[in-house]
């Protein structure tokens, strides 16, 4: 089996629909380059999303849920609705499964182990459950959904760090009923930013995926999708990102 | 010979009828590969043709997991046991319209399983003429019974020259055992 390299960006705060559109590139991309993987972190402006079974959600829904003060983006992925916030943070993959000889379930599960791991660093007992996702207890501490194009990945996860949980107020997240959520601060009463876990989660995923990491790139969270694709699909960026920071 | 169907599609139905009743055996469908278990399924008086024409039906297979069911320039299509297996337990299953033309490896369904949801791609450049609705309510039917019940779309191809760059079920077994989980 190769060995991947992931190649590493934070991107910072960013708008869901622009980073929405930044995936769309990449899994073309990928999708002509299976060999390349891409690791994106980053966190997203609030945000309440959907997956593929959107009928499940109405107009009145999405008008409630903006009116709050959050944008409303219906996507491709897996999973049902949930919320993207400061203090979450998202992962995205973007690699071809076929390369990494990896089905959806395998990788779905290793995600998890990833987190359960990183969980663990803070004394954390993560758990799984018949829903797909971290729990502590009861509450998911981390939610999940994929979407897997000509074998290429996209989407991910999304970590609560230290997340205004009022947020999930509004919704029952992941249409799960009779469950919480919660975060890393609210767990261990210290605060824990998306900062802090950053370089910890590049390491856990290394070691459950069996794959190289390399150095983390930072890119300025107001490019533009299309400035970003241009980055981080250049081979050689520093030039490019030296460029733009000056 | 011994319950080998040497009947054509020109011999009467009446005189096939008679000749098995007379036998009392069980029929032994000499087809060339897989035989859609539906053949058997259909009444009496209508198996003799549906049998005969069941010899030129065919599976193929693609490398992302799709198989094709064909007979002439109509097939079916559906995942194999193996993509099933890699999915996971399957909770939605969105299906094209009736109608809508792909062409080859292009993306036609979506298929929903721990949160993923993954695309299917057409092995072959085809139009939708049926799709399987009762995976609406039951898209655990691709779980239990992939290459049967769970059937995802009916097709009418383009062009059969494409099925040449599709493997039959030995390269495809082959393959799939040389895939991980």
């Amino acid at each position: 089996m190769t060995r991947l390299v992931f190649r590493c960006f934070y991107l910072g705060v960013t708008r869901y629909k622009n980073i929405l559109q930044l995936q769309e590139k990449l899994v073309k991309w990928h999708q002509s380059q299976p060999e390349v993987s891409t690791l994106l972190l980053l966190q997203h402006k609030p945000v309440y999303t959907i997956g593929l079974r959107s009928k499940l959600y109405n107009e009145t829904d999405k008008d409630k849920l903006e009116l709050l003060g959050a944008d409303f983006v219906k996507t491709n992925r897996g999973g049902l609705i949930t919320f993207h916030g400061p203090g979450q943070l998202v992962v995205y993959p973007i690699f071809s499964l076929a390369t990494a000889n990896m089905g959806v379930r395998n990788y779905v599960n290793s995600l998890e182990e990833v987190v359960i791991s990183l969980c663990k660093r803070y004394d954390l007992n993560g758990s799984r459950s018949p829903h797909t996702g971290v729990w502590i207890g009861n509450n998911k501490i981390c939610a999940m959904g994929i979407s897997c194009q000509r074998s290429v990945t996209s989407h991910g996860l999304a970590l609560n760090c230290n997340t205004d949980m009022g947020w999930f107020n509004k919704i029952v997240p992941c249409g799960i009923h009779g469950k919480g959520v919660t975060s890393i601060t609210e767990c261990t009463g210290t605060e824990v930013t998306v900062e802090d876990v950053l370089s910890q989660f590049i390491q856990d995923f290394s070691d459950i995926f069996n794959c190289e990491t390399q150095t983390l790139e930072v890119l300025d969270e107001n490019l533009d999708n299309s400035v970003l694709a241009k980055l981080i699909t250049e081979k050689d960026s520093e030039g490019l990102i030296k460029n733009l920071v000056s | 010979m011994f319950g080998r169907i040497a009947a054509r599609a020109t011999l009467p139905l009446q005189t096939y009828a008679q000749s098995q009743a007379i036998q009392g055996t069980n029929r032994l469908l000499k087809a060339r590969r897989h035989v859609p278990s539906f053949c058997c399924s259909l009444p009496n008086n209508a198996r003799g043709i549906h049998c005969s024409q069941s010899l030129q039906t065919e599976t193929y297979y693609s490398d992302s997991h799709e198989w094709l069911r064909v007979d002439g320039d109509t097939g079916t299509i559906g995942i194999t046991d193996h993509a099933q297996s890699k999915l996971g337990d399957i909770v939605f299953v969105e299906l094209p319209e009736v109608g809508t033309s792909f062409e080859k490896d292009e993306s036609f369904a979506v298929i929903e399983s721990v949160k993923a949801a993954s695309d299917l791609m057409m092995p072959v450049t085809a139009e939708i003429t049926d799709s399987n609705t009762a995976l609406q309510d039951t898209p655990e039917l691709v779980n239990n019974s992939p290459t049967e019940d769970g059937w995802i779309v009916k097709v009418k191809l383009s062009d059969t020259s494409e099925l040449n760059n599709l493997m039959d079920k030995a390269a495809y077994d082959k393959m799939a055992s040389e895939d991980s989980d």
